[in-house]
């Protein structure tokens, strides 16, 4: 199971009136294999490996539908810098970084309740291993699954 | 079907004659390797044309592009109609993963008497790809459970167009991962025949949306948006009725 941490110091959150709140997560790299995050607002010592939404502290998930191994030839999956001609409307690349959102109303009331400083565990659950013992097209995508460039919590009214 | 409308129906059982007509036509499609077959059309998604809309943004667009959900109904209607080149009545049925909490049983038998079953899995073969891929499809389903009635109607609830795209397609996502194997990946998910299935679901959760919420409900900038290869904009497919479909519970023909 693969874990990530961080913090966030929620201090105007605690003053915000709101009606709902996102976690929103930002330029994600999904090249690799595909995979379901679950979002704990907890410390990671608090989230066992096998925490769900049952845990005290679940507040949603996301899941990044990846496109695994490489199919085409060198620099296929390579997304180029954004082009700068001025005629050129065709689409990004197909591995643009993926922007998510993950409505936590509920359980972002829950942990501003107890302190203004809000814990973030994220546990990543990949593929199977039969997964992988099956894939008849194994590839070198094996680094860490969850790369991503931020993440930040908006609220609204 | 008998007034000219497309009902799409679900993978339920108690639809089996509707299912017969899908997995024939999927069957002859599956038989042909040029254009009008099933290889060329799940060859547009990710393999070897990666035309499917998930996360790109355009030049001089001014947000996040959020043509999931009209990209990928064009591209069912797209697949339908080719399907309906090989047997008339033939349309693609959609898999409730909140009713059916599993693989359906349509698509999980591997045999259908002595025959082997389209919607079981599908041979792949592309030359263009690097590595070449001449295998056939797989999946690995999860323990996990799949989206629940809940779930989904905490999506439908959503009243704003952007962040409802953005939580359907994540549920999308999450199916994906679920049944894992070339389903978990978007190089050569459209290859699995149970793919269709899943977006038919997807499809008809936009169609419920719109039900609720307004069938225009969507920034105006989206609307001229083109959903290549299709040559259709985002605005000509915000009307199912208009495209030849709906969506059904059961179809019944009266004699008269």
């Amino acid at each position: 199971m693969e874990r990530h941490f961080c913090t966030t110091q929620a201090d105007g959150l605690s003053r915000a009136l709101f009606t709902r709140a996102d976690l929103e997560i930002y330029g994600i790299d999904h090249f690799c294999r595909s995979y379901t995050a679950r979002i704990f607002f907890d410390p990671p010592a608090d989230v066992p490996d096998n925490a769900d939404e049952r845990h005290r502290a679940y507040a949603g998930q996301f899941s990044i539908f990846g496109h695994s191994e490489c199919l085409g030839e060198e620099g296929h999956c390579a997304p180029p810098p954004t082009s700068e001609r001025r005629f050129d409307r065709r689409p990004s690349h197909p591995l643009t970084p993926a922007f998510k959102r993950v409505v936590v109303t509920d359980a972002l009331r829950r942990a501003l309740s107890i302190s203004t400083e809000v814990p973030i565990s994220l546990l990543v659950a990949p593929t199977d291993a039969s997964d992988e013992e099956a894939d008849p097209d194994p590839g070198a995508c094996h680094a860490r699954l969850l790369t991503y460039k931020g993440m930040q919590i908006v609220t609204f009214r | 079907m008998a007034g000219g409308m497309i009902y799409r129906l679900s993978t339920d059982p108690a639809n089996a004659a509707f299912l017969d007509i899908y997995r024939q036509a999927v069957g002859r499609a599956q038989a042909i390797g040029d254009s009008r077959g099933y290889l060329w059309h799940a060859g547009i998604h990710g393999a070897p044309n990666y035309h499917c809309w998930h996360h790109q943004r355009r030049r001089n667009f001014p947000f996040r592009v959020q043509t999931f959900l009209p990209w990928h109904r064009a591209y069912l209607l797209a697949y339908e109609q080719a399907l309906r080149d090989q047997v008339e009545d033939a349309a693609v049925p959609w898999w409730d993963w909140s009713a059916t909490p599993r693989i359906p049983m349509a698509f999980a038998a591997q045999w259908i008497g002595n025959e082997p079953n389209p919607l079981f899995d599908f041979h792949i073969r592309l030359t263009q790809t690097s590595p070449q891929l001449n295998r056939r499809t797989w999946r690995s389903p999860k323990s996990d459970a799949l989206p629940s009635r809940w779930w989904i109607g905490a999506v439908l609830s959503d009243t704003d167009y952007m962040s409802f795209s953005d939580r359907v397609e994540d549920l999308h996502d999450y199916v994906h991962w679920w049944v894992g194997g070339d389903m978990g990946q978007v190089a050569t998910s459209a290859f699995d025949p149970i793919f269709w299935s899943h977006h038919c679901m997807i499809d008809r959760l936009w169609y419920i949306w719109q039900v609720r919420h307004g069938v225009t409900n969507m920034p105006a900038e989206l609307l001229d948006h083109p959903l290549e290869p299709f040559g259709m904009r985002v605005r000509d497919v915000l009307h199912v009725q208009a495209l030849g479909y709906e969506y059904a519970e059961t179809v019944v023909l009266v004699p008269v």
